[in-house]
């Protein structure tokens, strides 16, 4: 299985800019959404915990992307330091979750694995950065906004941020995010728009990953 | 602070520069000043201010940006009035507390804000202000009565953003970048900032009557 270190993780989020966030209970499906993902520039990939049989897939999911020596897969909507060391156990990359916990950082430390914490104000933020989170996840981004983030670089200088939750894949939209600062979006319903993965038109799913991709690359040289 | 209404923040490396601010603060007519922790010799900048602040009896200089223990003692031992945070750190409070300071915590939801208040907090900087709005002030407010909340980040010198914030509850306002503007920092324009502080403290003034 490849293994991917902390550091290559964190490249590879700021050189690609944004990361899918994405479920589903069918392997099929999900194997498929990621292989467009692929297909369309994504090198990290946040399968997330949010169903029953949501650990059976991921792991069929780790086999399948062993195809890929370049994508890194990590498991988000994590919630404790149990679940945490289960999914680090079967081979995830990196682990997302939605909240502070800090159980789950010391079950990351210990296991050398990127933690990824939920965070909604500064004061969580710095803990979070004081427990070893090189990342940290703005969320709800929408409800935060931009102007949270621009609002706190100055004040903590060298925070890596990634807002999820209602990033839109517009130009507006992201160029307000990667302006105040942030190095990487996570997105999820506002990219695999739910008629696509019904219909499973994988192709235009590639193309709303790689549109997306290419709005971030062309704020980015601005 | 609640009688002066508005509390400039401020930071700057060069200790001449960050002198002149302050002086021209205090005969726009301030008398609490906060200068933050941000820049490498900001301790330093900072003792030369206190050296300088002393001949005015009636101003208060306190030191803004610290996140920790260590660095709240470090400033309190110099002589810093009080102490600012953008967040909320028990440790902070202890210290702080040890020393008969005023401890000001950085919150942003009411659960901070209750704890704060529960570690010996007084006034509480409510940031980043322009994220969580006047709303988020005046829906607290009844729920937590007597709450003293500082706002900082994004509040605006001018009538509509000033009178918002009042109208809502707030104790008094902080005001950095919005007060000392790029423009008149690169010039040395002190005549200039010192009338832009006369201005928002009138606009403070009249706002809460």
């Amino acid at each position: 299985m490849a293994n991917f270190s902390n550091d290559a993780i964190q490249q590879a989020m700021k050189t690609s800019g944004m990361i899918p966030v994405f479920y589903h209970a069918d392997i099929e499906v999900a194997k498929a959404v990621v292989d467009a993902s692929y297909r369309g520039g994504v090198r990290v990939f946040e399968f997330t915990n949010r169903g029953e049989n949501a650990f059976s897939v991921f792991t069929e999911l780790l086999k399948h992307v062993q195809k890929y020596s370049d994508l890194m897969l990590g498991i988000g909507t994590i919630m404790d330091a149990t679940t945490t060391q289960k999914f680090i156990s079967a081979g995830a990359h990196f682990i997302v979750s939605p909240i502070l916990k800090q159980e789950m950082a010391a079950v990351c430390k210990k296991e050398n694995k990127l933690w990824i914490p939920g965070c909604a104000t500064l004061t969580e933020i710095v803990t979070a950065k004081d427990l070893g989170a090189k990342v940290i996840k703005i969320f709800p981004g929408s409800v935060l906004g931009p102007g949270f983030v621009s609002s706190i670089m100055p004040v903590v200088p060298g925070l890596q941020l990634m807002p999820t939750g209602g990033v839109e894949p517009t130009e507006a939209n992201l160029s307000a995010w990667f302006k105040a600062g942030v190095i990487c979006v996570g997105m999820g319903s506002q990219l695999f728009a739910k008629e696509v993965i019904e219909t499973k038109n994988w192709a235009k799913l590639e193309q709303s990953v790689a549109d997306a991709l290419a709005v971030i690359t062309k704020i980015r040289k601005k | 602070m609640k009688e002066g209404r508005i509390v400039p923040l401020f930071t700057h490396d060069n200790p001449t520069d960050a002198q002149q601010v302050l002086e021209a603060a205090y005969s726009g007519g301030i008398r609490v000043f906060e200068f933050t922790n941000r820049r490498e010799n900001s301790f330093d900048v900072f003792r030369h201010l206190l050296d300088v602040s002393k001949k005015h009896s009636d101003l208060m200089l306190g030191i803004g940006t610290v996140l920790d223990g260590p660095t709240t003692k470090k400033f309190i031992d110099v002589g810093a009035d009080f102490v600012i945070s953008p967040i909320m750190k028990l440790e902070m409070a202890k210290v702080c507390r040890d020393h008969d300071i005023s401890w000001i915590p950085g919150c942003a939801t009411l659960t901070e804000i209750v704890t704060a208040k529960d570690n010996g907090a007084e006034i509480i900087k409510l940031f980043p202000g322009s994220v969580l709005g006047p709303g988020f002030v005046s829906s607290v407010m009844p729920v937590v009565p007597g709450l003293q909340l500082m706002i900082t980040g994004g509040v605006e010198p001018n009538e509509k953003s000033i009178t918002s914030w009042f109208k809502a509850g707030a104790a008094c306002l902080g005001m950095g970048s919005q007060l000392f503007t790029k423009e008149i920092l690169e010039q040395k324009d002190w005549t200039l900032l010192k009338q832009r502080i006369q201005e928002a403290l009138k606009l403070a003034r009249e706002a809460k009557k």
